[in-house]
């Protein structure tokens, strides 16, 4: 492709090049004390608004990101969101001794500065080898922050087990010192397990879309504000594969400009077919009825009926694959697979003959 | 005044910013007051922690010593001790509090820096630290040392313990000295449990989990005449008099739950802003939206 990578925006870059302004949810950034929930589909910039809410300048202090997609238990949670203090809310110098603790919790003690107590006891936290970061921790350590924006991406995940009430923890820290602002990212499929009847955040924060808008006119206001040289029916063409999600249009129509919409489209479901073996066999592990879905979902087929599954059988599978980002509804009853692109690659999977 | 300030939809308030609560808060007070031991086990976003708040607030400002403990926020027996004997202990003891909480290898580099930078601050906490043990500050120490710092200082106390179906998953032992501890005939605490989880008051009714202590209240729902009285008065200082079917329009829907109630007026209100009032039509207009919010279903 004739478009170097770099010069497709991505993270922060992507959303100020969607919205010349501010984005619609940005004005709702929670105060102190406040908790937003902003959701999204797999390639609706969910994950590029968190990297922008990252970059900005917030009145309640620094913006801090917790990530915990690669995390799998509680002590390591803990620490993640001790790290993202140290990164982001502290100076160099004071991350370079935090990080100096961090990677040998036994060894010698740098030279520690009397003048900051909220250092001291993220140091603390770091330097007690008495310390099991039970139940508990996550509060504590938020707590020595003075005041910021949290960010958590992906935050359904921390309804895991292994999280134990973690989300419980964070709502209790911001709700009680109403010193921090909060904003919870996830996957529109599954951030209704963050506000559910037993869930910490029922009726607890505002909930926000991202990437919703997504039709014809928006995205022709969008090629005609940066100039880019792909024609009107071009572009229909691609936003009937893309479902006019961010990430995979913008991403198209940059590569269009520059070597035609259907050789940029037959580029794209070509590289998104090298990750069908991965994804098949991450569908399978997440059901059973996993891959014959995404193989029914890509070619148009109704996903219910199948005579070896009931329909409370696929309607379970379908809800752990979205929760897992793999599909996405497409309207009130209706399913898609998540990434468009790899839907049209998957076309190119025969069907086997008891599924079609 | 701001229309999310005047139909507050959560999280906890203030008395002020609660509508028909005040007879709840008065005999929550009064039982607190007491001494005595109260639960108060509800459904979710029914006011329980606004209307303990409100209750310490007065009592507070009576002359005890209110204090709200969180259990989410301090969920294990260890943080609950720190933040009890932060609350109710003497400075000195405060320090103690602050001291653990920096842990014991620091205490060195601490009293290092404290002396290299003049800090008498930093050099008294870290000489602290190096002689204090872990165990000194257990749940049970703390529970014995509350009433004795109570009976020596001559005051009262009141408490309020917010998801406190997480007591349950509590020691045996740090069990028995919560019992012990809610059970004293000085009366010098009055304590309310509080939670909304379905089996908390089954779980903490245990006899070997806090034993049929205490009394149960029940959150009576708001009357309709302080509901019609509150909302008509804040939707006037919000410059979008609300005509008397719509607030009828309103109450039916809401069922009158406290959350529902705020949610739907906050929203009539916020589209009544275009129009200059609140009628039926903008009920009727404001009503998807709110339909579609999570707690929607909770009335």
């Amino acid at each position: 492709m004739n478009v170097a990578a770099s010069e497709i925006p991505s993270g922060a870059g992507l959303v100020r090049y969607l919205y010349a302004d501010a984005p619609p949810w940005a004005r709702t950034l929670p105060a102190p004390g406040e908790t937003l929930i902003l959701h999204g589909d797999p390639g609706s910039g969910i994950d590029e608004a968190l990297e922008w809410i990252a970059e900005t300048t917030h009145p309640a202090g620094p913006v801090v990101t917790l990530d915990p997609r690669l995390v799998g238990d509680y002590p390591s949670l803990v620490r993640e969101l001790v790290s993202s203090i140290a990164a982001d809310a502290f100076d160099e110098d004071l991350s370079a001794r935090l990080a100096v603790i961090s990677e040998s919790p036994s060894g010698p003690l740098p030279e520690l500065p009397a003048g900051r107590p909220d250092f001291l006891q993220v140091a603390a936290k770091l330097a007690d080898p008495l310390n099991e970061y039970s139940q508990g921790a996550l509060a504590e350590v938020l707590r020595y922050l003075p005041s910021g924006l949290l960010v958590v991406r992906d935050a359904h995940l921390l309804t895991g087990r292994w999280a134990h009430e973690a989300l419980w923890e964070l709502r209790g820290v911001v709700q009680n010192t109403q010193r921090h602002a909060l904003v919870l990212g996830s996957l529109t499929e599954a951030h209704h397990v963050l506000v559910a009847p037993s869930a910490a955040f029922l009726g607890a924060g505002r909930i926000d879309p991202v990437g919703t808008d997504r039709g014809p006119n928006t995205w022709e206001r969008l090629v005609d504000m940066h100039q880019i040289a792909v024609t009107r029916e071009d572009l229909h063409f691609l936003l009937s594969h893309t479902h006019g999600l961010a990430i995979p249009t913008l991403s198209l129509l940059l590569h269009a400009e520059a070597i035609g919409a259907s050789t940029a489209l037959e580029k794209h479901v070509q590289r998104a077919s090298e990750q069908i073996p991965a994804v098949l066999e991450t569908a399978r592990i997440i059901s059973r009825y996993g891959p014959s879905l995404l193989l029914r979902l890509a070619r148009g087929l109704p996903p219910y009926a199948r005579p070896s599954a009931t329909a409370r059988d696929t309607n379970r599978a379908l809800r752990q694959l979205a929760y897992h980002g793999l599909v996405a509804r497409a309207g009130t009853r209706a399913w898609r697979v998540a990434d468009p692109l790899l839907s049209d690659a998957l076309l190119s999977r025969p069907l086997p003959s008891q599924l079609s | 005044m701001d229309i999310s300030e005047l139909f507050p939809a959560g999280p906890i308030l203030s008395e002020e910013r609660q509508i028909g609560r005040v007879p709840a808060i008065e005999a929550l007070a009064a039982r607190i007051r007491a001494g005595d031991v109260t639960r108060i086990f509800d459904r979710r976003r029914w006011g329980k922690s606004s209307v303990a708040r409100a209750a310490l607030a007065r009592l507070e400002s009576d002359g005890l010593i209110a204090r709200r403990l969180p259990l989410d926020e301090y969920p294990t027996s260890e943080a609950a001790a720190t933040f009890l004997a932060s609350a109710f202990a003497s400075p000195a003891a405060r320090m103690v509090k602050s001291t653990r909480s920096l842990g014991s290898r620091i205490a060195d580099p601490l009293r290092r820096a404290g002396q290299t930078l003049g800090s008498p601050e930093a050099s008294l906490m870290g000489e602290l630290l190096a002689g204090l043990g872990t165990e000194q500050l257990t749940l049970q120490r703390v529970l014995e040392l509350i009433p004795e710092e109570l009976a020596r200082t001559g005051k009262r106390a009141a408490l309020a313990i917010d998801e406190a179906h997480i007591i349950a998953k509590w020691s045996e032992q740090e069990r028995a000295a919560l019992r012990a501890f809610f059970a004293r005939d000085d009366r010098r605490t009055g304590v309310v449990l509080a939670s909304s989880e379905a089996s908390a008051e089954e779980t903490l009714k245990q006899p070997e989990v806090l034993g049929y202590l205490g009394e149960h209240f029940l959150l009576a729902p708001i009357a309709e005449d302080d509901w019609r009285h509150g909302l008509r008065e804040r939707f006037d200082r919000a410059d979008v008099p609300i005509a008397p079917d719509a607030l009828d329009l309103l109450l039916d829907e809401s069922r009158g739950h406290p959350y529902c109630t705020m949610l739907l007026a906050k929203h009539a209100a916020e589209l009544g802003l275009t129009f200059g009032e609140v009628t039926v039509s903008v009920v009727q207009v404001a009503l998807p939206t709110v339909r579609e919010h999570e707690a929607w279903k909770l009335r």
